[in-house]
């Protein structure tokens, strides 16, 4: 207990020192919980983006079709007024909900060609769904008749205007050229780069004109009150799904968007980052600030040596005041932390300006980006800075402790 | 380089099942005696011309109903040989002077590139079964009397082109010019006999040229150059000892 | 040239003389190629530039083929007869007599059962494939055949058979080759097989190599086995006009004693620059190599590749990317590069990195 004391009273010998070491441990706190803010609102903002622009909530489709999806198959589609569907809205109470046709296609400008995948949407109720007209760049989103919208990057690469006729060339499901003209009514410029590049919008009923797939849709997409709620309501609709044996099922958000998941699991391996930067930051502040100390006292340690003080006890006091710079720095990173992860959160930083409205990282971003709260990253940062500040003193303070004795009061 | 001749070589193939054996159904058969070459050497060139680049080959071809032995004598690809037996395929490279059996899947699909499409082809066998052919026009075209043909893709049947209108000479009975739509009735592509030429009484297109209505500056051209009909094919051409 | 194959063409053309006096079908052609070689070695960059003319006259039963090869670096001016043979027939029996190209290659990146090994690789053919020798050809049927050939080599006394057909549309063949000298001797025999499943194109080929050396006193039997796989993927398209990419991988399992030598020579160096003297482990260890060749059609006139070899022990990797472009009917551009990633005691292993740059006109 006496050599507790003596280590907090040390702690205040030097106090600038120990003040800038557990300055240093708290900037490295605050850097860490501040980017893993950011990443915790990447993440729900590339997942939000997806669901608004691509995933939606959750989706229904036939099992064949799932797995055949990337390649958009023109087989194994659903009737486009499926009973089972208004019996789920109605169980279930769920409002919003719409439904596509996917097909591919080459898009012509009478010169060159390019591969896209063109989406045939419920002209009335695809916003209920999907909020692609908040991404509208110019013009008008999609209305019935002969119209198509696409992404800006896509109408920059091919020359399109507004106002002029774009050509779909596409196979129908009996092998058979089909093609589409429509007129340019709106380009998109979201946040994501599939979008942009690769989709064209046109209304349902042309693509199932076209496609000779009168009826016919690729999947219905649901949108809920939150998507906390897409696990059990998924589940849910699978159970009505299953009641009736049918070849269809529900796939929620997250396995829909299984690649950006990934994505954001690049996020974890910047925090790991984050983190050894502040274990180095932690600890050659530490190291630093025991050797001086030691170099400082090294009579006193001579003393103490020669009061009968054992190396260990020693060691235990250098230890002890590391623990209290540790703590000092930490519950102070903590507050710092705190209140900037709550600006973050509250107030956000505007990304736009600093990418020039570009998406980065390869994570649909939007203009302003704003942080999100994870409660384990403030306790687990708080035991992190204390337990790196004692692991750092110990090895200096047995180079310390270990001087012998004499040499070390009269080292002058 | 080895895989636009290799496309080349699977046109030739095709050709023996002919171009343009678009008829309506009762002139067809007549059609198809004309220009389905049973057995034949011919002797042919093909261009493809894609805005200011130009492909060149030049080949002679001896087939005798589904086998055939092409070999290719323009300059970059002198030499090289291809034998095709049903559904077998060999090459061989001048170079390296040895045989090697192709896999099964350069044979799909194919003629990239080039405005002939690989089912373009394979569909001009079973034509009649796909498409309810009907005279719409006799009309003269190149100053030659012709019938004008519409052929609508039968309800459920798998072909390419929804519409093909086809002028046929009716006298020599060859197709001098050919329209290929979509459904949506825009013209994909238009194939046009530029020149024909009169080989052992048997009139026959020599010079055919295919435009990509959808893109520019792109064409492929097709040339016969000579025609020998039923020749005298040696017992074992069609064998990987003739490749070498 | 050397007197050899000075004396060989000699004989030759005076063969040619007596035979066919009424030569009337022939084709002449050639191409003349230039271009720079550039080495990067320990931060120096060495370029060399080089122009080769190949010439070839093919008449009805004779063929002739020479290169010109003038290298700007070692002042050297080669020139290499490539072919210079006749061709005879009796009855069924086709024979070719003089310098001609030997390959039993079957459509795989390197082949352990060749003639000459490292005759092809990676799709490349090397200088090893022209030898002196006589081949007799018997074909069975149009899809059967049995070849035998001996070479005349002063160093070496060496023939191989060949037996080839089709078993179910299937390409297989059966060989066996002895090379033997005054001190060793190396017999392989193997076979191979081609053909599809599905739409796959799969092929294999199984090895029992035999060296003796008679100085050491050692006798060393080893098998070698490879399989391999190809296929077409089209992307960019989702309905299948878009642009062909070929994807083909092959993995071979050797024993290090005899086998490595075997399957080092049968790379045939293939333009890489790595030196795997000093780098072959010894003993009864299994070794195993990955190839691979990715290849993508960008449109009719340039297509994009790379080879890559992998040895699975030590991950030591060669990395040859390619590109080439046909500029016009005769013209075309080829662009390739060697990399080897290995350490010292690895494998693959080269210092050097290798850019390649021509230009050839074919005429």
């Amino acid at each position: 207990m006496f050599l507790t004391k003596m280590a907090l009273k040390n702690l205040a010998r030097n106090k600038k020192r120990t003040i800038i070491t557990a300055l240093v441990i708290s900037l490295g706190i605050v850097i860490f919980l501040v980017s893993d803010s950011l990443i915790v609102g990447m993440e729900e903002i590339s997942i939000d983006n997806n669901i608004n622009l691509l995933t939606s909530h959750l989706q229904i489709m036939d099992k064949n079709y799932w797995d055949n999806k990337e390649e958009l198959p023109l087989n194994n589609l659903l009737d486009d007024n499926l009973l089972v569907v208004n019996q789920i809205k109605e169980e279930l109470d769920i409002e919003k909900s719409t439904k596509r046709l996917y097909f591919p296609a080459n898009i012509n400008n009478g010169r060159e060609e390019y591969p896209i995948s063109v989406i045939g949407v419920e002209v009335n109720t695809d916003s209920e769904v999907f909020k692609l007209e908040q991404y509208l760049l110019e013009g008008q989103s999609l209305k019935n008749g002969n119209n198509a919208v696409i992404g800006k990057k896509l109408a920059n690469l091919m020359g399109f205007e507004l106002g002029e006729y774009i050509t779909l060339l596409f196979k129908t499901k009996e092998g058979t050229f089909n093609t589409i003209e429509a007129e340019l009514v709106g380009t998109l410029d979201t946040s994501h780069p599939e979008i942009n590049e690769y989709h064209v919008y046109i209304p349902l009923q042309d693509a199932q004109n076209a496609l000779g797939l009168d009826g016919k849709v690729s999947r219905y997409f649901f949108r809920l009150e939150g998507k906390e709620e897409s696990i059990p309501v998924t589940n849910e609709i699978n159970s009505i799904l299953n009641r009736k044996s049918s070849n269809i099922k529900a796939y929620n958000w997250e396995k829909l968007s299984e690649d950006i998941l990934a994505m954001t699991r690049q996020g974890n391996i910047e925090n790991l980052i984050m983190l050894i930067v502040i274990i180095i930051l932690a600890a050659v502040g530490v190291i630093n600030i025991v050797i001086l100390s030691v170099l400082e006292r090294l009579e006193e340690i001579g003393m103490m040596k020669a009061l009968g003080l054992k190396m260990r006890e020693i060691v235990y006091i250098f230890v002890i005041e590391s623990a209290g710079i540790g703590l000092l720095g930490s519950a102070v990173g903590i507050i710092i932390g705190f209140i900037g992860v709550y600006l973050l959160t509250n107030i956000g930083i505007d990304v736009g300006s600093i990418t020039g409205g570009e998406t980065t990282f390869g994570i649909p971003i939007i203009d302003r980006l704003y942080g999100g709260w994870r409660p384990n990253a403030f306790i687990f940062i708080f035991f992190f800075g204390i337990i790196t500040s004692v692991l750092a003193s110990i090895l200096p303070a047995r180079w310390g402790a270990k001087k012998d004795p004499v040499k070390a009061i009269y080292h002058k | 380089m080895k895989k636009v001749i290799l496309l080349l070589v699977i046109f030739v193939f095709l050709f023996s099942y002919s171009i343009f054996a678009v008829t309506a159904d009762e002139i067809i058969q007549k059609r198809d005696d004309n220009e389905y070459l049973k057995t034949a050497r011919v002797e042919s060139k093909m261009v493809i011309n894609n805005n200011n680049r130009k492909l060149e080959k030049v080949m002679i071809s001896l087939i005798d109903g589904n086998k055939a032995l092409v070999e290719f004598t323009n300059p970059m690809d002198r030499g090289t040989k291809f034998l095709k037996r049903e559904d077998n395929l060999w090459m061989f490279f001048p170079d390296a002077e040895d045989v090697v059996k192709l896999s099964g899947h350069m044979l799909e699909r194919g003629m990239m590139g080039s405005d002939f499409s690989y089912k373009d082809m394979m569909e001009s066998e079973k034509l009649t079964e796909l498409y309810n052919f009907e005279i719409i026009e006799e009309q003269e075209y190149q100053k030659r009397p012709c019938y004008v043909i519409e052929g609508i893709k039968k309800q459920g049947a798998e072909a390419t082109y929804y519409k093909r209108i086809v002028w046929i000479d009716k006298e020599r009975h060859i197709g001098l010019k050919e329209e290929l739509y979509a459904e949506s009735g825009k013209l994909l592509k238009e194939i046009v006999v530029q020149e024909v030429q009169e080989f052992d009484h048997r009139w026959y297109p020599t010079k055919s040229v295919m435009e990509d209505k959808l893109r520019e500056n792109t064409s492929t051209e097709f040339i016969i150059e000579s025609i020998e009909f039923n020749p005298e094919i040696p017992e074992g051409t069609f064998s990987l000892q003739s490749l070498q | 040239m050397s007197k050899k194959h000075f004396r060989s063409l000699l004989i030759l053309l005076t063969l040619l003389f007596l035979i066919s006096s009424s030569v009337f079908a022939y084709q002449f052609g050639g191409d003349i190629t230039v271009g720079t070689n550039t080495t990067l070695f320990d931060q120096e960059v060495e370029t060399t530039t080089y122009q080769n003319i190949n010439l070839g006259l093919e008449l009805d039963n004779a063929n002739f083929a020479v290169t010109f090869k003038n290298n700007t670096a070692n002042q050297e001016f080669d020139i290499l007869l490539k072919k210079a043979y006749i061709k005879s027939s009796f009855k069924n029996l086709e024979i070719k007599l003089g310098k001609q190209p030997v390959s039993w290659s079957f459509g795989s990146l390197i082949n352990l059962v060749d003639f000459s090994l490292g005759a092809e690789a990676l799709g490349q053919e090397t200088e090893t494939k022209y030898i002196n020798a006589v081949e007799l050809n018997y074909p069975v049927n149009w899809y059967s055949s049995l070849t035998f050939v001996n070479e005349f080599n002063n160093n070496y006394d060496k023939y191989g058979f060949r037996g080839r057909t089709l078993i179910q549309n299937f390409d297989f063949s059966l060989n066996y080759i002895k090379q033997s000298s005054t001190s060793n001797s190396l017999s392989r025999l193997g076979v191979s097989l081609k053909g599809d499943i599905g739409s796959l194109g799969v092929y294999s080929s199984y090895t029992n190599m035999d060296y003796q050396d008679e100085i050491i006193n050692s006798d060393i039997n080893t098998n070698a086995l490879m399989v391999g796989v190809d296929y077409s993927f089209y992307i960019n398209q989702k309905q299948g006009y878009g642009n062909r990419l070929m994807v083909q991988g092959e993995y071979h399992i050797v024993k290090n004693n005899a086998g490595l030598p075997v399957l080092l020579s049968s790379l045939g160096r293939a333009e890489l620059p790595f030196d795997s003297g000093s780098n072959i482990p010894n003993g009864n260890d299994y070794l195993q190599i990955l190839l691979s060749n990715l290849n993508y059609n960008i449109n009719d006139f340039s297509s994009i590749g790379v080879f890559t070899l992998t040895s699975l022990k030590d991950g030591s990797t060669a990395l040859i990317p390619n590109y080439s472009n046909q500029l016009n009917g005769n013209t075309t551009l080829r662009i390739s590069g060697a990399f080897l990633s290995g350490s010292q005691t690895d494998l693959f292993y080269s210092p050097a990195k290798v850019l390649n740059i021509e230009l050839s006109y074919v005429f």
